[in-house]
């Protein structure tokens, strides 16, 4: 009991200043994430701050590409040609791109068909959109019924070629 | 403008309804509550019964809509109600007072009080304004939520978002109420991680109180579990290792609350809890059964208390039976725990113990203890309280210390357990770290929350017991 009453006072002061301590940390990142995230997104919607907060102003700026020119009641077929999970996973797009259907290219998509383009013309249909990314090589030149939207240098879209925008 | 403002008083209607129906139901049961019981418990309870009844609904192919939740939840409503007014209308029980405290101690919990409140203001703040951000929050719920809203049907989770039906419904389940009835425009769904953080820290407030301790030593502990970095994060994230930890606390303390007391409706309280917990996160039915397991070691060590097994087990099985057959009916579990437990099985049955593996999980725990990122410098502190304070003979004398020290080492040994299994996975030695490096402390939370609850009690200045 002795042992306490010397022991209690001791750390209720180090209990003090390790609170003191994570409330500065606290404070710090409410600022930061007020300031640089929540305030400067203050006039986009819920879908587009997400994008924003999670991989920053590059992926908000595909979001909002996809969102504009795929229609709402399309599908959208992802190619896996990113290199990276937040393109390359159709579960994570899925949300940006609501009410769209977004599935995976992978070898169970198309049975028994070895090349890419080949796949991506037989999944080819009037609501069928393809996005690719920088190991998609040269998409201009898949033949047929698609037309490529690119949104940069190596990132883009295959579209029917009557595509209607989206939202 | 406008629009957001409909959908902001449309989110505060749902959490409020949400709310009354958890008030309700701890009437019903309880027949008497005190007013830091419903704060801590309303929302939780709530929530999640009225979750469990619409997968229930959906189920039996009633369509998910603002029309069939509404009806459902008045049908609710009024059943609760009319169960309620028939018991005998008690006072409101006052909530123990402790000592009387002085001025000092009373301005300091008023203070630290107005601290908390700041932090949960701040977190609602960030959680509604940061929108969903973290991997899961959207590839497992929010797009799980927003499927199921867009379809109809609990189903929608199958195809929606990552994992299939692996994972339980009880937060996809929440998120689709606020889509359904306001478009979560907000997003108003982020909304209930703060609430259930607040609610997390009013439970342990009130448990540290009827422990003993003085309101304003208590209040210090809640202010610690608050500003820890990890609980702080994740109540402005929308993963839900966070209400994942309130439900299975919650049925926790008020199982031991119940069989200290030896009364049937905390214990049945305790089992709902329990079984929210498994309806929330895979992992829940292996740590409901550390805390029934560690429920059960107390009362034998320390004889006291009534161990009733009826009313804590019969509602997990009434709220998870469902859950689980449905579950097996129209999913091939694909979660990759489920396939590492049989592989890892299979290695320790044969005597293959992967010793890299257990050092680079200990090496890679002990780092994240001694670094500020995750637990600031809360667990180091717990673990002097837990020295300072716990004697080997409480074990063996206080049900409440020696069931939360048998939960700690449980629930410690579940996590731990998880993270070594991934030693058995194909490309066992990258994978491992990607695992626990994104997996295992959040894992955690339950872990560092018993800490917390049985460290504090340090401070504890009458014995209960």
């Amino acid at each position: 009991m002795k042992i306490n009453r010397v022991l209690k006072p001791f750390l209720l002061v180090i209990t003090t200043g390790i609170i003191l301590l994570q409330l500065g940390w606290a404070g710090q990142q409410f600022r930061d994430l007020a300031r640089r995230k929540v305030w400067s997104d203050r006039f986009l919607d819920a879908i587009s701050r997400s994008a924003d907060v999670a991989y920053g102003t590059d992926y908000l700026a595909y979001v909002d590409f996809l969102r504009k020119e795929i229609p709402m009641d399309a599908l959208v077929v992802d190619t896996r040609t990113f290199g990276v999970p937040q393109f390359d996973d159709n579960t994570f797009l899925q949300y940006f791109l609501l009410p769209r259907m977004v599935v995976g290219q992978s070898d169970s998509t198309c049975p028994g068909i070895s090349s890419l383009k080949d796949c991506l013309q037989s999944m080819a249909g009037p609501q069928v959109y393809f996005i690719y990314g920088p190991t998609f090589d040269n998409p201009s030149s898949v033949p047929g019924t698609l037309k490529v939207i690119p949104f940069n240098a190596t990132m883009g879209l295959l579209a029917p070629q009557d595509a209607e925008a989206g939202q | 403008m406008t629009t957001l403002v409909w959908a902001g008083i449309c989110d505060i209607l749902i959490l409020g309804g949400l709310f009354l129906i958890g008030t309700l139901t701890l009437r019903v049961i309880l027949r008497r509550v005190d007013w830091l019981a419903a704060i801590g418990l309303s929302f939780g309870l709530g929530a999640g019964l009225f979750t469990w009844f619409l997968f229930i609904l959906s189920w039996a192919g009633v369509a998910l809509n603002k029309g069939t939740i509404l009806g459902s939840y008045a049908v609710i409503l009024i059943a609760l109600a009319l169960l309620a007014w028939r018991f005998p209308v008690r006072p409101v029980e006052q909530f123990p007072t402790g000592k009387s405290e002085g001025k000092i101690a009373l301005y300091t919990t008023r203070g630290l009080w107005i601290v908390i409140l700041f932090v949960i203001a701040a977190v609602t703040f960030l959680a509604v304004g940061l929108s969903y951000f973290g991997w899961d929050d959207i590839a497992r719920w929010a797009v799980k939520g927003y499927g199921i809203a867009f379809q109809g049907t609990v189903l929608a989770a199958k195809d929606w978002g990552g994992v299939g039906l692996s994972y339980p419904l009880n937060i996809p389940i929440l998120i689709s109420i606020f889509r359904i009835l306001e478009g979560d425009l907000l997003p108003g769904s982020k909304l209930i991680y703060p609430v259930f953080y607040a609610s997390l820290l009013a439970v342990c407030y009130r448990f540290w109180v009827l422990q003993g301790l003085r309101k304003w030593a208590a209040s210090l502990g809640v202010l610690l579990l608050a500003c820890t970095p990890i609980f702080f994060t994740h109540a402005s994230m929308g993963y839900a290792n966070l209400p994942f930890t309130y439900f299975l606390v919650s049925g926790l303390l008020w199982s031991i609350e119940g069989m200290r007391e030896g009364k049937t409706g905390k214990i049945l309280l305790g089992g709902i809890f329990f079984g929210i917990t498994i309806f929330t996160r895979p992992e829940g039915l292996v740590m409901f059964l550390v805390s029934v397991a560690a429920l059960g070691i107390a009362r034998l060590l320390t004889a006291s208390g009534r161990m009733k097994i009826l009313p804590l087990l019969l509602p997990v099985v009434i709220l998870v039976g469902p859950w689980y057959i449905f579950q097996r009916l129209n999913s091939n579990l694909n979660v990759e725990v489920y396939q590492y437990s049989s592989l890892a099985l299979n290695g320790l049955l044969a005597g293959d113990i992967r010793w890299p593996a257990l050092y680079s999980i200990v090496r890679y725990i002990a780092g994240q203890v001694i670094r500020f990122r995750d637990w600031g410098y809360t667990i180091l502190l717990l673990v002097l309280f837990l020295f300072a304070g716990l004697r080997p003979q409480d074990l063996r004398r206080e049900f409440t210390k020696s069931t939360l020290f048998f939960s700690l080492a449980g629930l410690f040994l579940v996590v731990f357990g998880s993270a070594y299994m991934a030693a058995y996975a194909p490309g066992s030695s990258t994978f491992l770290y990607e695992w626990i490096s994104t997996t295992l402390m959040r894992s955690f939370m339950p872990v560092a929350v018993c800490l917390l609850l049985l460290g504090w009690m340090f401070l504890q200045e009458k014995k209960r017991n």
